[in-house]
């Protein structure tokens, strides 16, 4: 009897460390997905920001005139030479467009919210790359007192808001529900020197 | 079942607990660490937005329309910050409007930032050192601080009067 008891009890307390043991993999797992996914988030978030930074501050640049065309909170569209002294094509204005792609466009995601910010020049060359997790962008825009302006030759500030999610959907590694708060957000304003 | 068994069994589960409290923290603090360095790159955008707004500023009060200028001419060090009038940051028309200016910012993610700016002249050999009397470089010095994070962030930037 004593035997049989010891097995049975020996059995059972192996059996919940086992599945401890099971469950702090699982948790191992989720933590490290999780782990990647935000710094995926927060490299995504700082590309975007790169990209953006470096297009915007050139507006205006060897153009004389009223530099922006359009000034929308998803769309923007301006004069700016984007190529650099001494490169082909420097000395020609081009036409620089930026707008915000609706969320349909965003296909090999499972985020349904995820949208393709589209970069435009001269009306042809149409860049638009994978989301990134971009799910809202927002361009406001000030003028030299910092207030919010639609006057396009009053605009002296362009600021960009964006958020940015996970590409893949993916649950919370400590609840296990889907987490749409896992999010970063970015602002950035910039005085583009030209305008 | 026997006592040395017992306690054995006792044991491992005792030592796998401390593995696993272990374990937890480590995770914690690995997630605490990645939100902490979301909130410092909001912290760094919050910073140079503001020098962005300060350098669409003139350098001095007495360069707004520039011309020549001596440095004596310049404001006086004890005279630094917001001119009469200038009440609000919309009203500021040169850097050193900016000494002693603060905001707090609440982002989507993280409330009460705090963003304060400084400005001095330094010395023309060495921009570390504040000069006291003025010269043709002011610094201005921001700091980003939140509750949620451990240190602030200070972001520097000299200003030469032909900045603007």
């Amino acid at each position: 009897m004593n035997i049989l008891l010891d097995i049975l009890g020996g059995t059972f307390i192996g059996g919940i460390l086992l599945l401890l043991v099971i469950k702090l993999n699982i948790f191992t797992a989720n933590a490290s997905f999780y782990s990647d996914n935000e710094l995926k988030l927060q490299q995504n978030a700082k590309t975007l920001a790169e990209i953006i930074n470096y297009d915007l501050r050139k507006i205006g640049y060897n153009y004389d005139g009223v530099a922006i065309i359009t000034a929308d909170s998803t769309h923007i569209k301006f004069y700016a030479d984007m190529n650099e002294p001494g490169t082909p094509g420097y000395g020609t204005v081009d036409v620089v467009e930026y707008y915000l792609k609706d969320s349909t466009s965003s296909v090999g995601t499972s985020n349904p919210s995820d949208r393709v910010l589209c970069r435009i020049i001269n009306y042809a060359d149409t860049i638009s790359g994978p989301s990134l997790g971009l799910v809202n962008l927002k361009f406001s825009y000030l003028n030299v007192q910092d207030i919010e302006t639609t006057i396009l030759e009053d605009i002296v500030y362009v600021k960009a808001e964006f958020w940015v999610e996970p590409t893949e959907i993916m649950n919370n590694f400590i609840t296990g529900q889907q987490d749409s708060s896992v999010f970063t957000y970015w602002e950035l304003t910039i005085n583009p020197r030209n305008i | 079942m026997s006592g040395i068994n017992s306690l054995l069994s006792i044991a491992a589960i005792f030592l796998f607990s401390l593995i696993s409290l272990r374990f937890n923290s480590v995770a914690l603090q690995n997630m605490q660490l990645e939100i902490e360095n979301k909130v410092y790159l909001t912290a760094f955008s919050l910073g140079d937005d503001l020098l962005e707004k300060i350098k669409q500023r003139a350098f001095d009060e007495q360069t707004i329309v520039f011309r020549s200028i001596n440095p004596e001419e310049l404001t006086q060090t004890s005279d630094l910050g917001p001119d009469a009038g200038e009440n609000s940051a919309s009203d500021f028309d040169d850097l050193d409007d900016y000494k002693g200016y603060n905001m707090t910012v609440s982002l989507p993610h993280v409330e009460g930032f705090v963003v304060q700016s400084d400005v001095n002249y330094v010395q023309e050999d060495n921009y570390d050192e504040i000069s006291n009397i003025q010269t043709f470089y002011k610094r201005v010095d921001i700091t980003v601080s939140s509750d949620y994070i451990n240190h602030p962030v200070h972001l520097s930037f000299v200003f030469t009067l032909h900045s603007k």
